[in-house]
Parts: C-alpha cells; structure tokens; sequence
C-alpha cells in the first residue's frame, strides 16, 4: 500500500462504526423506493385513491411506467440528492475530527499530514461511490421486483453509464465541501456551503449558466433540465475536473500549512 | 547530559496579544520538566509549537535535534503527546481506538496494544466504545495513545485532569518510573502544583506568554521561604516579648506566631529556650515550608508589580 494510503484502513474502519454510513446507505436505497413507488402508482392508480398528492407527484415524476422512465427519475432524484449526500460524508469525514476533537491525535504522526488528508479524501471517495453502486444495484432490483416493461440491454446501458458517471462527477465536487469543513473547523459551515452551492446551482442551470457552473453539471449530466440540456461542452468536464482539483490540492494544503489550535 | 527539547525565543502572537512571548527553555534527556502557569499563560500554545500543530511567529522549537516545522515531519515517532482534554473517536471500542493509533504510528500487531491496555489499567474495558467511558477513563485512553509506541519524549498537557486521587498517584509512579527505568523525557504541564513538585526534576514557571523562572527541583527547595511557627498560651505577650528581641513577627489566620526568617528556622532550639526561659513556653513550635502555590503566585506576584 502506498504510504499516502497507509492511514485508509482507519478511517475505514471509522467509517464502518458510524451511524451516519447506515443512514446514507438507507437514504441511498431510499431513493430508487421511492421512484419504485412512483411506477407502481402509474402501474395502478387505485394504490394511491386515497391520496390525490401522492398520485400527482408521481404523474409529475414520469410520463409513464416503464423501465426507461424509471432509470430516468433514478437519474434525476441521484443528481438532486447525490450533492447533498455526498457533501454531508466529506463533511462528516473530515469535520468530525474538529467537532470529536480528535484532529490534534492526527498532526504529529510518522504517518504524514498529507497521507492523513489524502486517506480521508480517499475513505470519502469510496463511500461515496459504494453509494452509488448500492442505489444502482437497488435500483435494478426494486425495478425488477414491480416488473417494469420495457427492459433493455441499450437501456440499461445507458443508465449504468449515466448514473454511476453522474455520481463520479458529484463526487469530484465535494473536496471542495472538505476544505470549507477545515477552514471552518466542523461540519456546520461545510452544510451550509453545500446547501448555497445547491441553491446557485438551481439558479444557474435556470439562467441557463448551468454548464459553466460545476455545481450544476451532474444535474444537467442526468437530464434534470431534460434531453437537450443533458449535452454538455467539454468546457464543463474540465470546469468540474479543475473544481476537484483544486479542491484536493487545497485541502492537502490547507492540513499541512494551517495552524491546529483546536 | 543531552538537550532533547529546547526552545530559542519561541514567540505566538495573535494580532496585538503575545500568547507566548519569547520563551527559552532547555529539557535535558530523561528529565522530568514541570511547566507550570494560570490557564491563558501560555502553556498549551508553547506545547502545540513544539508539536509542529501552530506555527510560531518567531523563534524556533527543537526536539531531538530536529527543529520543529508545522506540516513537515519531525521526530514525532520517539515522541508521545497528550494535548488538552483527551478525546477519542467516540464509535470505535477502546481497543479500537488504540489500535489506530497503532496503525498511524506503523506499529505491527497487537502486542503493544494489549501490553498498553494491560499497562493503564484499561483491559476490561477494551471492548467498551470510547463515548461509554468515564472522564478518569477516557484520560488513561488518551495516556496509552501517547504511550503505545515507547516513546523517548513525552509531552503532556495537564494529563491529571479528570482522574480521582488514586488515578494521579497511578500517573505520578508512572511518570517516574518512565523517567527512571525507561530513561523517557518527560514534559509535563499542569496547574495541579502539587503533583508538579513531587515528581519533576525541573521547573519553568510561565506568566502571560513568559517564561519567568526555571529552576530545578532542588533549587526550589531553597527558594521555597521557610517560616518558624509557634503557639503559647499568652499569644499576646509571647509575640511581644520575640518583637524585643528582634524578631520579625508575624500572626496566621488562625492567631499563630510566626517568624518569617531563615535564622529562625535554623535555630528553633535557641527560640524555645528563651520562650521557656521569659515564661512563654511555646504549646509547639515547628518548621513551616511554603507550599509550590504560595510560591508560584509569589512569582507571579512579583511578576505583576515589575
């Protein structure tokens, strides 16, 4: 294992104990539920007589109850909670050790600052991504279990291919959600820059500035602003890309310049 | 004998206020350094520059030869540290908890682990989650984190904090034993004076940001004032009669004479003669030494009106 790596299997280990692991895969195997539950109401209306709200939303949600329709909305509720999921784990993995206290046991070690941060952010990627392979993995099988017409290779395909490069390019957003946890010393301004890039991301893809705000290019990516919109430049990758960049370098940075006074 | 831990002009401003102003200290290998001060003085600042954790904004930190810069890496595999309140990942079992550190600190197997567990008295509660332990527990914890990898420096920030009566004298034999069986150099920090002065072999006492005396443990002994005290059934008369012959005198709280001189004290003997001889007879009469926090806020004190 590379030296850089040598801490990772502690904060694995971290990981695994936490309630906060549990809720997320929960969340994560939430959401095809509940896109499941939209088709089945399609399927058969007279599951919801007895709520008109329910039954709006799901004809809200999807034209009809078929398999592409039904990858789409994993799609779309993926690109909408995926931000904020993720960005509460790089929050969680690296606030905590200001919020518990604990950072100050992880500065004057043999093993680096830099390999501390650089596991951190890898232990975050990791989870992020189990996330997704646990949302497509459910998705299929809940979509399997209502027996959703429809099915094929080119439409699974394609997918797999959007939802999981979609989760990719969520999570290349969030080092940044890491570094405000450290400037900030916890997890409550990460939240809250979570929550203003979701808001601006909304705004922009609403201007139609969507692709040259990084924050709102997974959501485009997915089809949240539909088919035409789903088409991006590659000004908008490398927008993302130069984002999670930075967003490491500066973390790193930051672990192994800033003062530790708490 | 070798300096391990030395500091040239260490100096912490934030904005206008010196939080460390310019401290210069020496610890030599295997000493026992106590480094006292009111909260605010500085000491938790001066111990995390010497951990690499603040940066200092002059003067510099060297431990073990090496001079200490924030984010490089020092000699931090022969040095243990206890910062503050000890704080584990609340999640993780004791045992957990010990055997990262382990693993950050490339400890192979769980050897050190079990004989550290074994060693701080924590072994039935080595499947216990940290966040079920009590404070005095969850002080052992952050000690053995410190002490896992044997270290040759020790850097401890009020590690008796939180512990009952029996868990400081545990961690009073066990600093000394470390110091003199291990040969391991310990800095430790506190406003407990008392246990201070039983255990270490130096002292620096810092007073807002600076280090305003450093001596050694049998330096203090003479630096420590001594007071002759004494009872008679006539207090009155008694301390009148000590006045005439030139003495100091001086009351306690509690009505006592005392005689603040260190001639007194040297001649108890010849003081209960004459008492005896005027008709005073002393009810007792003994030697009185201040206590390390008389002293210290003696210093600081003098410190104050300088």
């Amino acid at each position: 294992m590379s030296r850089f790596l040598v801490p990772l299997p502690v904060e694995i280990l971290k990981i695994r104990r936490s309630v906060i692991f549990r809720v997320t895969v929960g969340i994560f195997c939430f959401l095809p539920l509940m896109c499941g539950l939209f088709m089945l109401i399609i399927m058969n209306p007279s599951i919801a007589a007895n709520s008109v709200i329910l039954k709006a939303k799901a004809d809200m949600a999807a034209p009809s109850a078929d398999w592409p329709a039904y990858f789409a909305l994993i799609e779309q509720a993926g690109a909408v909670g995926g931000f904020l999921v993720f960005g509460f784990v790089f929050a969680w993995i690296f606030g905590r050790e200001y919020s518990d206290r604990t950072v100050k046991d992880l500065l004057s070690l043999p093993a680096s600052r830099t390999a501390i941060a650089a596991s951190k952010l890898a232990a975050a990627f990791l989870w992020c991504m189990l996330l997704v392979v646990v949302a497509f993995v459910a998705g299929l099988g809940i979509g399997a279990l209502i027996g959703l017409p429809l099915w094929s290779a080119a439409t699974f395909a394609g997918f797999a291919r959007v939802f999981i490069l979609a989760g990719f390019l969520t999570v290349l957003l969030c080092p940044a959600v890491a570094l405000v946890a450290n400037l900030g010393k916890g997890y409550l301004p990460s939240i809250g820059f979570v929550m203003v890039m979701m808001a601006l991301a909304q705004v922009a893809a609403a201007a139609g500035w969507g692709p040259w705000f990084p924050w709102a290019v997974p959501a485009l990516f997915s089809g949240s602003g539909g088919a035409a919109a789903s088409v991006l430049p590659p000004e908008s990758g490398l927008l993302l890309g130069f984002v999670g960049i930075a967003g490491v370098a500066a973390t790193i940075v930051h672990w192994n310049c800033a003062d530790q006074n708490r | 004998m070798e300096t391990v831990i030395e500091t040239i002009g260490l100096t912490k401003r934030y904005g206008a206020l010196a939080a460390v102003d310019g401290v210069s200290l020496g610890v030599k290998k295997g000493e026992i350094y106590g480094f006292l001060g009111l909260n605010g003085a500085g000491k938790t600042t001066t111990i995390r520059m010497l951990l690499g954790m603040i940066r200092p904004s002059a003067g510099t930190a060297v431990v073990l030869g090496e001079r200490i810069v924030p984010g490089k890496q020092g000699p931090w595999e022969k040095l243990g540290y206890l910062v503050e309140t000890p704080y584990a990942y609340p999640e993780l079992t004791v045992r957990e908890n010990l055997q990262a550190v382990a693993r950050l600190r490339g400890l192979a197997g769980e050897g050190q682990v079990r004989a550290i567990l074994e060693r701080l008295h924590l072994g039935e509660y080595g499947q216990v989650r940290a966040r079920n332990l009590s404070l005095g527990n969850a002080q052992r914890l952050g000690l053995a984190k410190a002490l896992i990898h044997s270290p040759e420096i020790l850097i401890l920030d009020e590690p008796s904090n939180g512990l009952d009566p029996a868990g400081i004298v545990e961690i009073r034999e066990l600093l000394t034993s470390l110091s003199r069986e291990a040969g391991t150099t310990v800095f430790v920090s506190s406003h407990n004076l008392g246990e201070i002065s039983r255990i270490t072999t130096r002292i620096g006492i810092i007073h807002r940001g600076t280090l305003i005396r450093e001596m050694a443990r049998e330096e203090l002994d003479r630096v420590l004032s001594k007071t002759l005290l004494l009872d008679c059934r006539d207090r009155e008369a008694a301390a009148t009669f000590l006045e005439g012959k030139g003495w100091t005198v001086e009351r306690t709280r509690d009505g006592l004479i005392s005689l603040p001189s260190p001639a007194a004290c040297e001649k108890p003997e010849e003081i209960n003669t004459t008492l005896v001889e005027a008709g005073h007879p002393p009810l007792f009469l003994k030697t009185d030494q201040e206590d390390l926090e008389s002293y210290f806020l003696r210093m600081i004190g003098e410190d104050r009106h300088e």
